[in-house]
């Protein structure tokens, strides 16, 4: 045998979807901030991704684990092959029932004949497990080989799980709403009961008991929270909007606390990624973007001038202990750069310093590779992260289409 | 051959014994290595599970395992290059005696500028029925033992020991021959039959009618052998190499340019090594750059980035195709980039260690245009993009490189010595001796113990006190600052002495198993006949308060069942049970357990 070699079956999936997204264009990492951002992500909208489209995939996935038990032994394919099937047929009829309207988010709706490149079982597969649809810590591959053993076992092949009292009922929930043709009927949207499901499961897991549409459903406030972010322009901070609607609700305090800490951190490394531009357009030669910039960052350096605790090394400690808790551990190299930065802020030191702490973290983080070692033209854009979101305009999809199903008459 | 999404190999199913056989011995070398990756490895090795899931989640398990691979295990690479971890694991400890540093060794070249750089697996298994045949398999890579998710390729060949000789295996033995006789206690012969392995016939992979083993070993002259086998009259050449240069120069790519006529030779290789190395050094190749897209695709959807993990997924495959004739081609595989310290040149001999498999199969299959359509599309969405040069800042001061690179080569080559005594009740000091090592101005290195921080500047002699009997360790930490910043990171594996009495296995154990819950959770997993990977998770939810032992001997406790069926079908099992038993610290262990140990006891084999 021989060809590219993946650790596991995890990164061989991370492998697939991005094979599936050359053309894509995102945000890149420069100052490696990118682990503790996701950190406060996974705090405040576990199970989230930015690759996530519709709710709806965080149902069919169980619902393709249910229709296989209900297959006959000797029918059964290997599970990982019939999901694959199945995830394929779905894309389909997806595009086949909405020829009429076709709204976004089908996930492999221009790729039918080729078959999805981005498994939804894949992308979803984490918040498969932080809603406790599937109880697990396994990767998908691994449960699927484990769900599989224990579907063909003759103890499992009655398939009655209203009791859930068989053990493969307990590992892959099913979800209200079920019924044997849901594929051929399938629609993107969500039908009252898998809306109400999930609202079920986001407020009822123990496990994301803190995160922040938890909260939301549990005081009722998802509406809310919808209804502010679309008024919003396109430029706005959302991540910050939703923090103010939220900072005298209800809502958990150890919420509060952690998305507090999180916006503090994003508005810190704000001014640092402000002086890297600073570089880049130096690099590029360009005086305009220079002077807008280097405003830019005088504004920056006023707020932050009056909020100076922020950068205090208690603060620092603070963010880590909500991001990561004591168990996860963090990139020590980023961490020496934040204290660096901080301090330099602090004492108020020369903008010449600022810059070389700047560049001399994103030559650390990314070597050769690092856009101040190359040639860039004077058009050069923005580079990098600015203001942080925390995949909340992805979570906001998800609850967008889990509150239109609940307004779905019964 | 090699499309991106369709052949691809998952590492730790590559270390899974084959159906109804036991691994009896790895070896594995490698130019880098990361500790909490090789902690990964006896998941596959022992339970049979791939590598998903994090070695956080699975002390327990973890702790059974390497007992259980014990010296089955060896790993070398190259003195210095263990990756230093962002958080100690004492089970580190349990790893040490398997690792065999190499300082690297050029001959009469340079050594300070050469490395120990081969990256490959040799596994042998055995099956319980004396008729079967001894199973071997060969992992080649162009990965080291780290985390790393870059685009690496790797072969993996299975072979049975039987019939005659083999004259093909010569080289694989010599190669192996050569690393223990410069840097293990023992000689190859004390661990691999060289007669049952010379006589191994390899199972050839798809499309490949005829491999063979190539690597860096000295000849006669004290040269290292070129690890490539090239005729001269080939049709078309195909490079895939991370790295291309040494000194500002292309000396390989020069050198094999003599091997296929002018365009008809392409390189693959990263973005940046092309521009660093220049239009016109490349004149004669067409060049090809890992799609930047893939290269940044991760960050730029946000996808969870693993502490543990290099996030960076650039190219780090290394391969050569030649189309020979009209009909075949060749490959070279394994961990040699087309450098001169890798390759040589035409006057040069290479400098680093390394290991290639060489395979023949038909151009139509495996032949450089099949590759190319494989990799390169019109659209620019292919794994590979035609490159485009552009200029490159330059930024490398080679001086100061070449002073912090001589600077490495005396702190790896030095003969670190470390002693270790009782200081207080319960407590160990552990004293650094080695060579003097010549500091060059601006630079400054200090040196700490890995398990205990505790950084010293660097001195003739240094001491360590009051370390706990799980910090003992051979590994000790170089930090290497220039002008007051660190510029390099150094792990370095000293020979140790111990001068008190200290079983630190059982001092580790201790420390993983620190109340009778934990206690009980290892006894579940073992008793777990098969344990799933479920189970060897759930064997260390101690920070979560939970595991199997609160819920022992509750009524419905299946405990004595499960002791019943080990007597009856794994007395093996006991066995473990008792050994545990004397490991740790007696005031752990339940009474309700002792009880129902005095029961079992007697079914224990050696009892």
């Amino acid at each position: 045998m021989i060809g590219w070699i993946d650790f596991s079956s995890i990164e061989r999936d991370r492998v697939s979807q991005v094979l599936s997204m050359l053309q894509e264009k995102g945000t890149l990492d420069e100052l490696g901030i990118g682990q503790i951002r996701d950190a406060f992500a996974d705090q405040l909208f576990p199970g989230f991704s930015t690759i996530q489209t519709r709710a709806k995939y965080f149902v069919t996935i169980p619902y393709i684990f249910y229709d296989y038990r209900k297959l006959e032994l000797h029918e059964r394919p290997p599970l990982d092959e019939y999901i694959n099937q199945q995830e394929d047929k779905l894309a389909i009829c997806l595009v086949e029932n909405h020829r009429h309207d076709m709204p976004k988010g089908i996930i492999g709706k221009d790729s039918l004949e080729k078959g999805v490149a981005r498994k939804p079982s894949s992308v979803y597969w984490n918040g498969v497990r932080q809603l406790s649809i599937a109880n697990t810590e396994l990767s998908l591959r691994e449960f699927t080989n484990q769900y599989q053993a224990l579907a063909n076992k003759k103890s499992e092949t009655h398939v009655d799980d209203d009791e859930l009292h068989s053990d493969i009922a307990h590992q892959m929930t099913k979800p209200d709403g079920y019924n044997e043709s849901w594929l051929n009927q399938v629609s993107i949207d969500l039908t009252r009961k898998e809306a109400e499901f999930l609202k079920n499961k986001l407020q009822l897991s123990s496990k994301i008991e803190h995160s922040v549409p938890a909260q939301l459903f549990k005081h009722n406030l998802v509406g809310d929270a919808l209804q502010m972010a679309d008024m919003l322009t396109n430029d706005a901070w959302q991540a910050e909007a939703l923090y103010e609607k939220l900072k005298d609700s209800p809502i958990s305090s150890q919420t509060k606390t952690c998305f507090e800490k999180a916006l503090q951190f994003s508005f810190v490394l704000e001014g640092a990624h402000i002086r890297y531009n600073i570089l880049i357009a130096h690099r590029a030669k360009n005086t305009e973007q220079i002077e807008l910039l280097s405003e830019e960052f005088d504004v920056w350096l006023n707020h932050a001038s009056k909020q100076l605790t922020s950068f205090e090394q208690q603060s620092i400690d603070s963010w880590y202990d909500f991001a990561f808790g004591p168990y996860k551990n963090a990139n020590n190299r980023t961490r020496q750069f934040i204290e660096s930065w901080c301090s330099l802020i602090r004492e108020n030191a020369s903008v010449d310093k600022l810059s070389a702490c700047v560049k001399q973290q994103a030559i650390a983080n990314k070597g050769a590779r690092c856009l101040l070692r190359k040639a860039l033209n004077e058009n050069q854009k923005w580079v990098g992260m600015r203001k942080l979101e925390f995949r909340w305009p992805s979570a906001k999809v998800i609850l967008q289409d889990i509150q239109e199903g609940l307004d779905v008459s019964a | 051959m090699l499309a991106p999404d369709k052949n691809r190999l998952d590492y730790g199913e590559q270390l899974i014994a084959p159906e109804g056989y036991e691994l009896t011995h790895a070896i594995a070398t490698t130019y880098s290595l990361d500790l909490n990756t090789l902690l990964t490895v006896p998941i596959a090795m022992c339970f049979g599970h791939t590598l998903e899931g994090s070695v956080e989640h699975m002390r327990i398990a973890l702790l059974e395992a390497l007992g259980v691979l014990g010296d089955k295990l060896t790993v070398f690479y190259q003195q210095g290059n263990i990756k230093l971890p962002d958080k100690y694991n004492s089970l580190f400890g349990l790893l040490e005696d398997s690792l065999v540093p190499v300082v690297p060794n050029a001959g009469e070249s340079d050594s300070a500028f050469s490395s120990f750089h081969p990256k490959l697996w040799l596994l042998r298994f055995k099956s319980p029925d004396e008729n079967q045949n001894v199973k071997y398999r060969l992992i080649v890579l162009s990965r080291n033992l780290t985390f790393d998710r870059s685009w690496d390729l790797s072969a993996v060949i299975n072979g049975e020991s039987r019939g005659k000789r083999k004259p093909a295996n010569r080289p694989l033995i010599d190669f192996f021959d050569e690393i223990y006789s410069s840097s293990s206690t023992q000689s190859f012969d004390d661990v691999i039959d060289r007669e049952e392995l010379v006589r191994v016939l390899w199972q050839r992979p798809d499309n490949i009618n005829e491999l063979g083993f190539l690597s860096t070993i000295f000849d006669d002259s004290n040269k290292r052998q070129h690890p490539i086998r090239l005729e001269h009259s080939n049709q078309t050449m195909l490079a895939v190499s991370p790295f291309i240069r040494g000194g500002g120069k292309v000396g390989a790519l020069d050198w094999l340019s003599a091997f296929a006529p002018d365009l008809q030779r392409y390189l693959f290789s990263r973005k940046e090594e092309l521009d660093m190395a220049g239009e016109k050094a490349l004149d004669g190749w067409h060049c090809y750059a890992l799609n930047e897209h893939l290269v940044d695709a991760e960050e730029n959807e946000e996808m969870d980035q693993s502490p543990f993990v290099e996030n960076d997924l650039n190219l780090h495959a290394k391969l050569l195709v030649v189309d020979e004739t009209d009909s075949t081609s060749s490959w070279h595989l394994g961990s040699a980039n087309t450098t001169q310290a890798a390759m040589g040149d035409a006057f040069h001999s290479p400098r680093n260690s390394e290991f290639m498999l060489r395979l023949t199969g038909s151009k139509e299959k495996i032949g450089v245009h099949s590759l190319i359509e494989q990799w390169v599309n019109e659209h620019g969405t292919g794994l590979f993009t035609k490159h485009e040069f552009s200029e490159l800042e330059q930024t490398e001061d080679e001086s100061s490189d070449r002073t912090l690179r001589l600077l490495e080569f005396s702190l790896i080559k030095a003969d670190w010595k470390l002693e270790v005594d009782t200081s207080d009740d319960d407590e160990y000091q552990l004293t650094l001796n080695g060579t003097q090592v010549d500091i060059p101005p601006s630079f400054e290195v200090k040196v700490s113990i890995l398990s205990a921080s505790q950084p010293r500047t660097l001195a003739r002699e240094i001491i360590w006190d009051s370390l706990k009997p799980s910090q003992i360790s051979a590994l000790i930490h170089f930090e290497i600052s220039e002008n007051d910043t660190v510029v390099k990171n150094l792990v370095v594996q000293a020979e140790i002495t111990l001068n008190c009495k200290l079983d630190r296995g059982k001092a580790i154990t201790n420390e993983l198993l620190e109340n009778g819950s934990q206690f009980m959770s290892y006894i579940a997993m073992l008793l777990h006949i098969d344990p799933s990977k479920q189970d060897l998770m759930n064997s260390a939810r101690k920070e979560l308060g939970e595991g199997a032992g609160s819920m022992f001997f509750s009524k419905d406790s299946v405990i004595y069942e499960k002791l019943m069926r080990a007597a009856a079908l794994s007395p093996e099992l006991l066995e473990r049970i008792d050994r545990l038993q004397a490991q740790v610290d007696e005031k752990i262990i339940p009474d309700e357990f002792k009880l129902l140990w005095d029961v079992f006891s007697s079914f224990v084999p050696s009892k």
